[in-house]
């Protein structure tokens, strides 16, 4: 549950020049981000905010409704010719709800900002000065 | 469908996705997360809420302590007091139970609101729908034909929906042997500019495979019309005498048959067989020109036949293919396949003979479908020279509607001309491969569902920029497949196939509790959606 979960969010880093990273987001500052990538668990890895391109940030897991799109879609069947509106009608919705189900949860670069983003970080206060950073698991 | 109709529909559709889409997205999560670096602001923004939210008190050395709603800020030993869990900066469980946080030990305070109901909004949109999509289908299950239509159905006015087809093709042939000519009258029209135009849809889940269309034509004098009697065959007829009396079993049904108004007299079937006859007694007592009369029939077959053929398939269930296949193969089995439908029988017409006293068959009609209405004309044998001429009408109960008799002076038989199509349009653009197709005698024209094709007939010049009135028919062959329903495998009874093909007598009155239950909604349904305010012009005699 989000509301009393310890971690920090995940995120999903798109560097300008490197590969895409995720992970769960550790800390931030003003000019860097401290990642714990879901790749290597035993490290956390420093980018500076300068180098990312995009992020997305996810705080909850989606419902994944994918599965309505065939399912309302071939329904439609037993409506006769008028699947001929009903199937479109179907297709449309049922994507809009599945899309939507997907970025449910999620915010990214183009509606928050860094200084918003710290307060999904494992430590929002920044990284404590007593903990060490290679420590962090 | 009309188009206004049509616009409606799609109007509607938008209004429903725009709306669906607003449901679904206006949930926003954005304001469920606070954090304070001040204790007082944190006091002062949760004292007066009814639930406190979470709450993490985020150590200054990486611990995390978070407690459920019942938290409470102790302002004199300056701490956080209440119930909860407490982490290491790694997140591994350090404590669980009552916990003191001093506020000075606290980094950051973050709340979190708990975020309920957060796929309300996609799943009322789901819910909507599936309603919506219940709702069609049970339209469907309860009047199929509303949804699945059958056979190709012709239109003069391409945006007329089913309830004012023109003409329906070859309604019987149901697969490649079964293929057949079919001939159904059309309005008599004035043709201008020596064209004509008409629509062929598929409005059903059926792929129509048609061999051959044409026009049927033939020019008419204000006075005259043309018929078409059961036999193909075509008389030039004048003088129309109307209906006086027509009665039934349930009295008077003069004013439903008196008109060409789509008021139909149509009866329910009998509640113990479906092979049952009724009477119906017409009297004319106006006839100035007693020889060479001919009785006119407005008619179309209720929903009973495809009822039966909606049987056969369900009672093939998952055989239908090789059903089928024997169909194909075995010509006996071909000729008893529609037995049932057999049985039930035609329009019996019968004449009384003034002279003997005694009524005399005439002939029957028998046309299959219940979309377009069918005019036909049975000559009389009778010869009387009295004015006054009574018919009898012997017919299956519930399944036949009749929307207009009268009685005319057949003048002479007559052979229309035979017009192919010059041209075929989709979507407003020409076609030669279906114009190629339906005029290849070895070619078929494969239609399927929601396909319209708008054939264009050219006609024999007559006097420049003078219309002609002409009396018109539309002659199409081929035939059709029958796509078979999810819902109907279930109702796979290969016993009762057998006794519907070989039994009719049996099954007939087997089934006739289970239709009757079907009947009167079915029935219902389709009375009630029909319009009444349409005009047409063929009603004008």
């Amino acid at each position: 549950m989000v509301d009393v979960n310890e971690y920090g969010s995940h995120i999903k880093i798109i560097h300008k020049s490197l590969a895409s990273v995720e992970g769960e987001l550790i800390a931030i500052d003003s000019s860097e981000i401290v990642l714990l990538q879901d790749t290597n668990m035993n490290k956390c890895t420093v980018f500076k905010t300068a180098d990312i391109k995009q992020f997305k940030l996810r705080y909850a897991k989606p419902k994944h409704y994918g599965w309505t799109i065939p399912l309302y879609t071939l329904a439609t069947i037993s409506h006769g010719i008028f699947l001929v509106f009903t199937a479109p009608l179907n297709l449309i919705v049922t994507i809009i709800v599945s899309v939507g189900g997907e970025k449910a949860f999620t915010y990214s670069d183009k509606n928050m900002t860094y200084e918003e983003l710290k307060m999904f970080a494992r430590f929002p206060q920044g990284i404590p000065s007593t903990v060490d950073i290679k420590d962090i698991r | 469908m009309k188009n206004k109709s049509r616009k409606k529909l799609i109007s509607y559709m938008a209004v429903l996705i725009i709306g669906i889409f607003i449901i679904q997205a206006c949930n926003s999560y954005i304001s469920f997360r606070s954090n304070y670096e001040d204790a007082n602001k944190l006091l002062h923004e949760t004292e007066n809420l009814e639930t406190k939210p979470f709450l993490k008190a985020h150590l200054k050395n990486g611990d995390i302590c978070i407690l459920k709603d019942s938290w409470k800020i102790d302002t004199i030993s300056n701490s956080v007091i209440g119930i909860g869990v407490k982490y290491d900066f790694n997140r591994k469980l350090a404590f669980e139970g009552a916990i003191n946080i001093p506020i000075d030990s606290v980094a950051i305070f973050e709340t979190n609101k708990k975020i309920e109901k957060a796929e309300k909004g996609r799943i009322a949109a789901l819910s909507i729908l599936a309603g919506i999509d219940v709702a069609v289908g049970l339209l469907c299950l309860s009047n199929p034909k509303a949804c699945f239509g059958s056979c190709p159905t012709f239109y003069i006015n391409e945006n007329d929906n089913f309830h004012y087809a023109d003409a329906e093709g070859f309604s019987n042939a149901i697969s490649p042997s079964m293929e057949y000519s079919d001939i159904d009258a059309l309005r008599d029209q004035h043709v201008i500019n020596n064209t004509f135009s008409i629509t062929m849809k598929n409005e059903a889940l059926e792929s129509h495979c048609v061999k051959d269309v044409k026009i049927f034509a033939y020019p008419i004098e204000s006075n005259q019309r043309v018929y078409q009697s059961p036999k193909n065959e075509f008389y030039l007829c004048e003088n129309q005498y109307s209906l006086s009396i027509a009665e039934a079993d349930e009295g008077s049904i003069t004013s439903l048959l008196k008109n060409q108004d789509q008021q139909e007299r149509f009866s329910y079937t009998d509640e113990d067989n479906l092979n049952s006859k009724e009477t119906i007694y017409l009297t004319f007592d106006n006839v100035e020109h007693t020889n060479n009369l001919g009785l006119i029939l407005n008619f179309r077959q209720t929903l009973l036949t495809t009822y039966l053929f909606y049987s056969a398939m369900g009672y093939m269930g998952d055989k239908v293919g090789d059903m089928f296949a024997k169909l194909e193969n075995n010509s006996e089995l071909r000729d008893n396949f529609d037995n049932s439908t057999k049985l039930l029988g035609g329009i019996e017409i019968y004449a009384l003979n003034h002279n003997s006293d005694k009524w005399e068959l005439q002939n029957s009609f028998n046309e299959t479908g219940p979309i377009a209405i069918n005019k036909q004309i049975i000559p009389l044998q009778i010869k009387s020279t009295s004015s006054i001429a009574k018919i009898k009408i012997v017919l299956n109960k519930g399944l036949w509607r009749i929307d207009y008799a009268s009685l005319t002076n057949i003048k002479e038989r007559i052979s229309p001309l035979k017009i192919p199509p010059t041209s075929i349009f989709i979507n407003g653009k020409q076609d030669k491969t279906s114009i190629s197709e339906i005029n290849d005698p070895n070619k078929y024209l494969i239609s399927m569902p929601g396909s319209e094709y708008k054939f264009n007939f050219t006609f024999p010049k007559t006097n420049a920029n003078a219309s002609t009135n002409y009396e018109l028919f539309l002659y199409s062959k081929g035939y059709y497949l029958e796509w078979m329903r999810e819902h109907w495998i279930k109702d796979k009874n290969l016993i009762k196939l057998h006794q519907m093909v070989y039994y009719p007598e049996m099954f007939l009155k087997d089934e006739a509790k289970d239709f009757k239950s079907y009947e009167t909604t079915m029935e219902q349904q389709f009375w009630n959606s029909r319009i009444d305010t349409k005009t047409f012009t063929y009603y004008e005699n």
